[in-house]
């Protein structure tokens, strides 16, 4: 069992619903995205076209985080997830010079309201715990809903149906036969860290 | 028993003819200061109090659209998770980043808490209100009496002020509260930047909205209109636009900048404005170039055949009937005689003079729009023009048949479909006009692949002269002198929503013919000052009012201007309805022939807040006028979606003696519009009722097959509703400042022209350092000010963040260089009406007439949080003189005559 998603390039309209859908089920802190779409623009006037990456952690297979990680706190499960445990992060950040794909965020304060100077809201209280000041944070693909059967937040709420997850090693599965039959390329593959997530041309 | 709803007149006129209601007040058991309704609410919150940790139902309105079934989640009395339904057909499961922003509409430290009153009497956008928290008795007593007073008075001294966000899709009171308290002054803030119907209602005779039919188009001209992937719609257009691309539909987008939707298909960018004259360069070139056309529609479904007299009207026979050249005789007769086979182009010779078929004379007209001329206004090259318009013909499978559940119908797979970009100018419903005639030269309308009527049925009936009854608007109000309303309806009997024009009736109500004052204003989330036009303007009018209470969600520059204000509830706190039973953009696949009815299973109320129509129940209780409008929603219906009107059966029918809770009425409503049982409790448990129509039933040819009605290609009616307005107008010598005649009624012509608009006389006589176009355009993460969208973090911050087009002006890079701007340096941007600050942002996707601002962003008043205030606001930048607007519609004109500068 390896987690992997797989993101169509031919389907991304840029709407941000996967950013704030994570945003949503993790509460993360003002600033901070654990999941984003980048958006960018392609070609000259009359040819200008907008170009959009998702990006998130790639819970690669070979994960610089994890190898410079001095406490373990960041681990490979045996399902693919990479996770980082908050109690034995100490906020040294190695990780976050290390990962090549800007995945991983550092809680530089404890939680604020996204409503600027406000008190955190009741809805914000509820992830309170989860952002401890001066440890590092990430995605870990929505690992509880993946556990109880279901898809990552993001995968669930794309208006354009362009994200899948599934299992990498079953060559039936959704995600290796879009792979397989549309070419599904990594980011910077070069880099030689293998991600999880693949995406398809445009 | 049978599901009865309909689509009813909702004129108000329409309503009070329905009611049989009289001016006189029925005070039944009730009067100012008794008939307490706040027992009802407790009642209700017990009944509805949901489980801890379960999943409940509810539905997005966070746009316009509220097609999308959602669900949400409470753990230890907190919303903590918020989804798409997925057994729903439109969103299945998703929801897009603003249905996903719903928690923070609910958690909104800047909410109206309370009801609170005005102590300081002096009005303005930068003064202190010094609200006082008062109880609901007292405020709902205090608004009862002033409304009271202004009723006994004249009720047309009430200006009731609409708009989307108190429309929870349209499932408000826009029908009863006209009707019942006589004031013929409801107005919306929304519909003005946006008035895109008459076309669709005059010649497919469907309000709202004429979409394209993803589930078989193969090309598609979306002409200055979102198709789906700009606001990332959740309810099936992205899924739909995205399979059509995949399955090899062409998509060209024409617009001054690239977007979301143009970048999965074809960017033909166009000067801001010149609309009109690019589909005037396609209809030439298909008439003239491309000499394909769908002649058997033509001749047989329009009334191309129809003889036109040199005064422009039809040369109808003794009987009155309209006549056609008859190609078996060559001699004139009647267009429904028996066998008659009418001929397409040609002359007769009458003895009042030669008559014209006005096929013949839209094509002589059309015959100096050349692709060269097209080109010359509105910089889309002559090549691609020619290109398009081939490719239009060459996909439209003129011909071909479909064999749709069993019956069998034409097949035209290709569609132009306009929306506010283009229609929003003085010249706009010509445009609009004009994209029906090219659909119809090659018989798209109403059939499969083609451009359909939003919502299907019997609508295509034709009347006394063959063609097909007009809808809603295209209907008209009646004329009357003096006029009535604020909005001076009675002079733009086609208009779709002009409320800067109500509000300038209320500054200065002589000057406009009105024969009373404004003495009260009942606001429920509309906001003329932020979202409209000339925001000081605005806001002085309302401050003028000597009452004014509005319902809010929070404290925006309606309330701040307000002498009370009572809070609504949140989004997910609101019980509602909603039929989807229609899309505004594309229909799919997945939702051809989709009807389903969704509830609000409301969660429980943070603060003090009450239902909007809950709270007008109460007041009008308090007045006495509650049985008058229990008894409009008995004889009109139950008011269940934009379109959706369910009328009672005798046993649901509601008790005029009675006091109900909004959520008893639409307990019967639902039950109505689905089956005996299937009322709340049945929605609380299921979440969504689902019926789908056969895909024949889904294409309006099927009700009216080849030969039984014909869609006007000669606007005649537009043409007779001119003139019977022009002459009334001057029969009784009413005078619009501003406003000449003459180039008004220009626009009431029978076939589109090319004229110079207001806009273009501007720009060509104006001063010259007001060198650009400035443009608005939606976005995904801000597409309306609706539920706070520009002051909800998870979406500002997103947008702040990660998308350079966001809290923007954009300008192309030559366009910057010329004026030596930098990328992110602040900028002006000023019109005559106004001006705005923004950051520079440099960018290949805009024309170089354009600049380009969008989202619905900017606000006036910071007791919205400091960064709203901060941000680059459009709508300082328009204006809405009478002889500027869309003289047909009312529509604002969008674009505007600007300059940039460094700030």
């Amino acid at each position: 069992m390896r987690y992997g998603m797989v993101i169509d390039l031919s389907r991304c309209v840029g709407c941000q619903a996967c950013t704030v859908a994570c945003k949503q089920k993790n509460g993360t802190p003002p600033e901070v995205f654990w999941s984003r779409v980048l958006m960018s623009e392609t070609g000259k006037f009359p040819n200008a076209r907008m170009q959009f990456t998702p990006i998130l952690c790639m819970h690669c297979e070979k994960p610089a985080c994890k190898t410079v990680c001095p406490t373990g706190a960041t681990e490979k499960q045996a399902n693919g997830i990479v996770t980082v445990d908050q109690e034995k992060c100490i906020g040294c950040r190695y990780c976050m010079v290390a990962c090549p794909y800007d995945a991983r965020e550092f809680n530089y304060s404890s939680l604020k309201s996204q409503y600027a100077g406000q008190k955190l809201t009741a809805f914000e209280r509820t992830h309170e715990d989860k952002h401890q000041v001066g440890k590092v944070g990430k995605c870990n693909f929505c690992a509880d809903r993946v556990q109880a059967g279901q898809s990552p937040k993001c995968v669930e709420t794309c208006p354009a149906k362009a994200r899948f997850f599934g299992n990498l090693d079953d060559p039936q599965s959704e995600v290796s036969q879009l792979i397989a039959k549309r070419g599904g390329h990594q980011l910077q593959a070069e880099l030689g860290t293998s991600p999880s997530v693949y995406y398809l041309p445009v | 028993m049978e599901t009865r709803t309909s689509s009813i007149d909702l004129s108000r006129r329409g309503f009070l003819k329905l009611t049989g209601a009289t001016g006189t007040l029925a005070v039944l058991g009730g009067g100012i200061l008794g008939g307490r309704g706040s027992h009802l609410l407790s009642t209700a919150l017990a009944a509805t109090k949901p489980q801890e940790g379960e999943w409940h139902y509810t539905y997005c309105r966070m746009c316009m659209r509220g097609d999308c079934a959602a669900q949400y989640k409470i753990v230890n009395g907190v919303v903590t998770e918020v989804k798409g339904n997925p057994a729903s057909p439109t969103n299945k499961g998703t929801l897009c980043p603003r249905g996903l922003t719903l928690i923070q509409n609910l958690y909104n430290p800047y909410r109206v808490k309370a009801p609170v009153k005005r102590t300081n009497p002096k009005k303005g956008l930068d003064q202190d209100p010094g609200w006082v928290e008062i109880s609901w008795d007292e405020a709902l007593d205090t608004v009862a009496k002033k409304f009271k007073a202004i009723h006994d008075k004249d009720p047309r001294g009430l200006l009731v002020n609409l708009g989307f966000g108190g429309m929870d899709y349209f499932t408000s009171f826009i029908p009863y509260v006209p009707a019942s308290f006589h004031t013929p002054n409801l107005i919306t803030t929304n519909g003005a930047l946006c008035s895109v119907h008459y076309a669709t209602e005059l010649v497919q005779s469907c309000f709202p909205v004429a979409i394209a039919d993803f589930a078989y188009c193969e090309y598609n001209i979306a002409l200055g209109r979102t198709v789906a992937g700009n606001i990332g719609a959740a309810n099936g257009e992205t899924r739909g636009m995205l399979d059509a691309l995949k399955r090899g539909m062409k998509l060209v987008v024409v617009d001054p900048r690239s977007s979301p939707d143009a970048s999965k298909g074809e960017w033909v960018p166009i000067r801001p404005g010149t609309d009109l004259a690019f589909m005037l360069g396609l209809i030439n070139t298909v008439l003239y170039e491309v000499k394909t056309i769908d002649t058997d529609f033509l001749t047989n479904r329009t009334n191309g055949p129809y003889l036109i007299r040199a005064d422009g009207s039809y040369l109808r026979n003794a009987a009155g009937k309209p006549q056609v050249i008859d190609a078996r005789s060559g001699k004139t007769t009647a267009f429904d005689a028996p066998g008659v086979k009418p001929l397409l182009e040609g002359q007769a010779n009458t003895p009042a003079g030669d008559a014209k078929t006005g096929f013949t004379l839209m094509k002589e007209s059309m015959k100096e729009y050349t692709p060269e001329w097209a080109e010359k206004q509105s910089t889309v090259p002559a090549a691609t023009i020619r290109r398009i318009a081939k490719e239009f013909v060459g996909h439209a499978h003129i011909g071909e048949t479909i064999t749709l559940n069993g019956v069998t119908m034409p097949f035209r797979p290709v569609s132009v479909l306009v929306n506010r970009g283009s229609i929003n100018h003085a010249d706009g419903t010509v445009t609009d006009l004009s994209t029906k005639i090219l659909n119809e030269l090659v018989g798209a309308l109403d059939v499969p692949g083609s451009c359909l009527a939003c919502i299907h049925g019997p609508l295509l009936k034709p009347d006394a002269d063959g063609t097909v009854e007009p809808a809603r608007e295209a209907v008209g109000e009646p004329f009357s002198y003096p006029p009535q309303s604020l909005d001076l309806s009675q002079y733009y009997p086609y208009r779709h929503s002009m409320p800067f024009q109500a509000y300038r009736s209320v500054l200065e109500p002589e000057k406009y013919g009105l024969t009373y004052k404004v003495e009260g204003a009942l606001v429920i989330g509309g906001n003329v000052v932020t979202s409209l036009v000339e925001p000081d303007l605005m806001a002085k009018a309302v401050a003028s009012i000597p009452f004014v209470t509005t319902i809010g969600y929070h404290f925006d520059e309606m309330a701040a201007l307000s002498d009370i204000v009572m809070p609504d509830h949140a989004m997910l706190e609101r019980m509602a309805v909603n039929v989807f039973e229609t899309t505004f953009g594309a229909i799919g696949p997945d939702t051809l022939g989709l009807r389903m009815v969704m509830m609000r299973d409301p969660a429980p109320p943070t603060y003090n807040t009450r239902l909007s129509q809950d709270i007008v129940m109460q007041i009008w209780q308090r007045i006495g006028l509650l049985p008058i409008m229990l008894d409009v929603m008995n004889h009109a219906g139950i008011m269940m979606g934009e379109i959706t009107m369910a009328h009672l059966p005798p046993d649901l029918q509601l008790d005029p003696t009675k006091v109900y809770t909004i959520e008893e009425i639409w307990d019967r409503g639902l039950q109505a519009t689905t089956e005996p049982g299937k009322g709340v409790d049945w929605f609380k448990q299921n979440g969504i009722w689902t019926k789908f129509d056969t895909r024949d039933k889904c294409y309006n040819y099927t009700y009216f097959p080849m030969g039984k009605t014909r869609y006007q290609i000669y606007f005649e009616g537009l043409r007779t509703g001119g003139q019977k307005l022009r002459q009334n107008l001057e029969k009784n010598n009413v005078k619009l400042p501003g406003v000449d005649f003459n180039e008004m009624f220009a626009y009431y012509d029978p076939i589109p022209k090319w004229r110079e608009t207001p806009l273009m006389k501007e720009m060509r006589l104006g001063p010259k350092d007001f060198d650009l176009l400035g443009i608005n355009f939606k976005m995904a993460l801000s597409n309306f000010r609706l539920g706070g969208q520009d002051q909800l973090p998870w979406l500002t911050e997103t947008g702040e963040k990660l998308d350079p087009l966001y809290n923007s002006v954009c300008l192309n890079p030559r366009v910057a260089a010329a004026k030596g701007l930098q990328e992110g340096q602040m900028v002006w941007v000023e019109s005559k009406y106004g001006k705005t600050r923004g950051r520079l942002h440099i960018s290949e996707m805009f024309h170089p007439d354009s600049v380009g601002i969008g989202g619905a962003l900017g606000r006036m008043v910071s007791t919205l949080g400091k960064a709203p205030t901060q941000r680059t606001h459009f709508n300082q930048l328009l204006g809405a003189p009478l002889n500027t607007i869309d003289p047909i519609a009312g529509g604002v004109e969008n674009t505007v005559r600007v300059k940039v500068y460094a700030a």
